[in-house]
């Protein structure tokens, strides 16, 4: 009983470590936007690296989630003639939820995961160090392009995502459950609000923060050579899931 | 003007690595620190520039006290005592000449172009300029370490650490690297802080050592002072002896 408190306390202490370590530096990376001071040439290769290059992926996984949620919606379509509310169905379920969430765990295992295996490297092999030495300030260089990089590609993505979402649908509404693509449109059309777009921007964005502070903490926190990169990339991945559920549920509370 | 390390005390958990250094490093010289492996070395001259902090003692920079410096504060004493890592610490995603042009470009309000010549002129001083294209991944420990070299002097320091420049070079590389320091030194009258247990090197270009054993300095002199030791630890480390009274 006492070796179960004692690694439960263990387990707490370790936990709230991680926590305040985090608020910490997202302070610090808070302080260094006043005023931004952002290098050029470290952004526009964050922007490209995080954004253009996560493209692929995410029109790929966002295709296929407007797919299935056709799929799913189109069972009860068919059995009850419904015709005319499976474009709502589609967009209320996949811009505002099924979306951003998907992308985001997509996004937090593509740049998230890369993101701290490259800071994790930097920090071992004593880059960030140099870098320290050489007068420049790790969070302003590295991490504030990176973050920034992540939630603006990130809610970019999603809206791109969403396009893609909406074709995924349309065909399979046509060629899976039968549904004209005028139907579909008219009721995506007619049903679908500004808000349910925005609502899931919104979410993609606090979720393109979250995967962005929590991969350069854990990235800068690195301790223990290539085993602790390896340790911090999953803590990472781990933290970054749990980060985006637990601020879909708040989000989708508040933004009902 | 000197660099003074006023009674350093530092520990990692239980191992107490310095226990009361004190050094004086004088403007002009090349002064190595030797020692075995482990005898906190790096630890001391990390202190210098704010990459570790002491548990007590203070440090004095041409008289100013920077013991409670913050990172900020220590940016702009960075700007004047430059540090080469044991591992040159290139960075893996740039270009040698973006390695050298980094700090350039974010210190001299140089425009891009202009800060890559610049930087194509600090890798001719170590001639490297005809590799500026490659990336640190594709030359060997020997290049980089000039490259590292480089990009420490881009910002002109006055003061230059080296920690371990020589280790794990092959014999041609390190006695370059050697004489790039001596020349820095006499051309430019940079202060050098050598971390080193390479006794060619320094026996070849130290003007004052300095012996670090079981968290103190066990002898401070020249070159001379050194090989003519009565002191049975000096002996055995200036030999290169397996037996001895030196600790593992």
């Amino acid at each position: 009983m006492k070796a179960l408190f004692a690694r439960l306390g263990a387990v707490f202490f370790a936990l709230s470590e991680q926590v305040g370590g985090l608020a910490i530096f997202t302070g610090g990376v808070a302080r260094r936007l006043f005023p931004p001071r952002l290098d050029r040439f470290e952004t526009l290769r964050n922007f490209y690296k995080v954004g253009v290059k996560s493209l692929p992926i995410v029109a790929v996984t966002a295709a296929f989630a407007g797919a299935t949620a056709v799929i799913q919606s189109g069972m009860y379509v068919v059995k009850f003639r419904a015709y005319e509310v499976v474009g709502w169905a589609f967009g209320y379920a996949v811009f505002r939820e099924i979306g951003p969430l998907l992308i985001g765990l997509m996004f937090s295992g593509r740049v998230g995961a890369n993101n701290t295996a490259e800071l994790g490297t930097m920090t071992v092999t004593e880059q960030v160090d140099a870098l320290r030495a050489l007068a420049i300030d790790p969070i302003a260089y590295l991490v504030l392009p990176r973050v920034l990089a992540m939630v603006v590609m990130m809610t970019l993505l999603n809206a791109i995502g969403n396009l893609f979402a909406f074709f995924g649908g349309v065909l399979t509404a046509k060629y899976l459950v039968g549904v004209d693509h005028w139907v579909f449109w008219n009721s995506f059309i007619e049903y679908i609000r500004l808000a349910d777009f925005m609502n899931g921007m919104v979410k993609a964005t606090s979720f393109g923060l979250a995967i962005g502070l929590v991969s350069c903490y854990f990235g800068l926190a690195v301790r223990g050579g290539a085993t602790g990169v390896g340790r911090a990339v999953n803590a990472s991945v781990v933290a970054s899931a749990v980060g985006i559920f637990v601020l879909d549920y708040f989000m989708t509370y508040l933004l009902k | 003007m000197s660099i003074e390390f006023l009674d350093i005390h530092k520990a990692f958990g239980t191992n107490k690595v310095l226990d009361g250094v004190t050094l004086t490093v004088e403007k002009g010289q090349i002064v190595f620190i030797i020692g075995k492996s482990g005898a906190g070395k790096s630890v001391l001259v990390k202190h210098l520039v704010g990459l570790i902090q002491q548990d007590a003692g203070r440090i004095l920079f041409e008289g100013e006290d920077i013991t409670h410096y913050t990172e900020r504060e220590f940016f702009a004493l960075r700007k004047r005592c430059a540090m080469v890592f044991q591992h040159s610490t290139l960075f893996d995603s740039m270009t040698l000449l973006e390695n050298v042009a980094l700090p350039i470009r974010k210190h001299k309000g140089l425009s891009h172009g202009d800060s890559l010549a610049a930087a194509r002129d600090k890798l001719a001083l170590v001639q490297m300029h005809e590799m500026a294209a490659r990336f640190p991944a594709d030359i060997g420990d020997g290049l980089r370490k000039r490259v590292a070299i480089a990009r420490a002097l881009t910002l002109d320091p006055e003061y230059v650490v080296f920690d371990e420049p020589t280790t794990g070079l092959d014999p041609v590389s390190a006695v370059r690297v050697d004489r790039l320091i001596r020349q820095m030194s006499d051309d430019t009258g940079v202060t050098s802080i050598v971390v080193s247990h390479d006794l060619r090197s320094i026996f070849g270009i130290a003007d004052r050592i300095v012996m670090l054993y079981q968290g103190r300095i066990r002898l401070d002199g020249t070159p001379a002072d050194f090989r003519g030791s009565d002191d049975p630890v000096v002996h055995q480390f200036v030999n290169g002896l397996p037996e001895g009274p030196m600790e593992l």
